[in-house]
C-alpha cells in the first residue's frame, strides 16, 4: 500500500481533532482527508460523538422521583388482570351540550362541552376542549387519589394516558367521532361508551 | 458490567424488580431532560416521571422490541409531555377562556425534533460509558464529560499510566465505546 493510501491511524484522528499535532503532521492529515472518505468518516463519527459528550447537559433526577419510579414495579403483581377486574358502566349526570343557555351565568367557553359521569361510587368530571380540527378530553376523577390508565378507543384506533397525583389525565387530540372511554382502576374499570365527541 | 437494555426489560417481565431499578436508574436522565427542555416546572416533572415510569410497567410485557425499549421511553415521554405542557395551558386559560383565546392553542410540541434526538444519543452514550471498564470509563468522562477537561498530568495522576500511553488508551477506548454503541444502535 502506498503511504497515499494507508489510513490515518484512530489515535492520529484524534489528536488531528484535539489540534494536537504539530502544525505539519496537522496538514498532512488534513491532506489524507480531503482525498479518503474512509478517514473523514471515522473522523464525522469521532466529531459527533465527542461533541454529544461535551454538551451533555443532563442532570440526575431527584431522588424522590427515582425512589417513586422504583415503587411503581410493587403495583405490578398486585394489579389485578383487565380480564378479571369488573367494568362499570358509568351513568351520565350533567352535559352542558344539552343545557339551556341561559343568560348572565358564566359558563366555560361554549365550545368546551364538559361532562360529569358516576360509576363505581366515583365521579368524573369530563371536558372536551376543541384544538383546531381536532377534540383533546381532559378529565380528573374525584376522589381519594388512585393509580391507573385512562384510554379513549374507536374502531380503528386508541389513545392512552395515566392519571396524574390529582387524578387528572389528558388524551392526545382525536378526530370526530364516537368513542369508548375506559379508566383501569386497580380494582375496577370504569366505562363510559359511545361518547361522541365533536359530533 | 451493565446489563443491555434487552435482559433488563426480560428481568422486569419476569418480575425481578432490580431489573425494574435498573431501567428507572439508566432512563432517569433522558425523563427529567426532556421534562426540563419542554419547559415544565419541577411538579409537572414529577408528574410527568410518574407517567411514564407507570405507562412502562403497565406496557412492559407489550414491548416489541426490548433492545429499544430507550426509544419508547423517549417517545412516551415528550408525548406525555407535551400533553401536560397543554393541559396546563387549557386549565388556565379555561378559567376565563373566550373563543378566540381557545383557537390560539397550538398542536406543536414543546421539544423538537432534533432536540429529542440528540438526548436520546446522549442517553445512548452514558449507556454505552457505564458498560466500559473502569478505566476507560473514568478516562473518557475526564476528557469528554468534564467542563473543564483533565490534564494529562491530572490524567496521570488518576489512572496511573505514563503520559505517552494516554493517546493509544483513549483511541482504544474509543473503539469500545464505539462497539457498545454500534450494539445500542445508535
Amino acid at each position: 500500500m502506498s503511504e497515499l493510501f494507508r489510513h490515518i491511524s484512530f489515535t492520529q484522528l484524534i489528536d488531528f481533532y484535539e489540534a494536537r499535532l504539530t502544525p505539519q503532521e496537522q496538514e498532512s492529515v488534513r491532506v489524507h482527508l480531503a482525498g479518503c472518505p474512509f478517514c473523514q468518516s471515522e473522523l464525522a463519527w469521532l466529531k459527533r460523538v465527542i461533541r454529544l459528550m461535551r454538551s451533555d447537559q443532563s442532570e440526575d433526577a431527584p431522588q424522590q422521583f427515582i425512589f417513586d419510579a422504583f415503587t411503581l414495579f410493587n403495583l405490578r403483581p398486585v394489579t389485578t388482570p383487565s380480564r378479571q377486574r369488573p367494568r362499570v358502566q358509568a351513568v351520565l349526570l350533567f352535559d352542558s351540550a344539552r343545557q339551556p343557555f341561559v343568560v348572565g351565568i358564566r359558563t366555560l367557553s361554549f365550545d368546551v362541552r364538559q361532562l360529569l359521569f358516576s360509576a363505581a361510587g366515583r365521579e368524573i368530571d369530563m371536558r372536551i376542549i376543541p384544538s383546531g380540527a381536532l377534540w383533546i378530553v381532559w378529565g380528573q376523577l374525584l376522589g381519594s387519589e388512585e393509580i391507573g390508565t385512562v384510554e379513549l378507543q374507536d374502531a380503528d384506533s386508541s389513545v392512552q394516558t395515566t392519571l396524574n397525583t390529582l387524578n387528572e389525565f389528558s388524551l392526545p387530540p382525536v378526530q370526530s367521532g364516537t368513542y369508548t372511554l375506559t379508566i383501569a382502576l386497580n380494582d375496577v374499570e370504569l366505562e363510559i361508551a359511545d361518547m361522541q365527541i365533536g359530533l | 458490567m451493565e446489563p443491555s437494555d434487552e435482559l433488563l426489560v426480560l428481568g422486569c417481565r419476569n418480575g425481578d424488580s432490580a431489573a425494574w431499578q435498573g431501567l428507572v436508574t439508566r432512563y432517569q436522565r433522558l425523563v427529567y431532560s426532556i421534562a426540563h427542555r419542554s419547559g415544565l416546572d419541577i411538579e409537572q416533572a414529577a408528574d410527568l416521571f410518574q407517567r411514564v415510569f407507570m405507562l412502562l410497567v403497565q406496557h412492559i410485557d407489550r414491548i416489541e422490541q426490548p433492545a429499544r425499549v430507550g426509544f419508547w421511553i423517549a417517545t412516551t415521554a415528550r408525548r406525555e409531555a407535551w400533553q401536560i405542557y397543554r393541559s396546563e395551558r387549557l386549565e388556565v386559560r379555561s378559567l376565563n377562556a373566550d373563543e378566540e383565546e381557545l383557537q390560539t392553542l397550538t398542536d406543536s410540541a414543546p421539544l423538537p425534533d432534533e432536540v429529542l434526538q440528540e438526548l436520546e444519543s446522549q442517553q445512548s452514550i452514558r449507556t454505552a460509558m457505564a458498560m466500559l471498564d473502569e478505566r476507560c470509563r473514568i478516562l473518557l468522562t475526564m476528557l469528554f464529560y468534564r467542563a473543564d477537561p483533565a490534564s494529562y498530568t491530572e490524567i496521570t495522576l488518576t489512572l496511573q499510566i505514563a503520559s505517552g500511553s494516554i493517546g493509544p488508551i483513549r483511541a482504544r477506548c474509543l473503539q469500545k465505546l464505539r462497539r457498545l454503541l454500534d450494539d445500542i444502535e445508535i
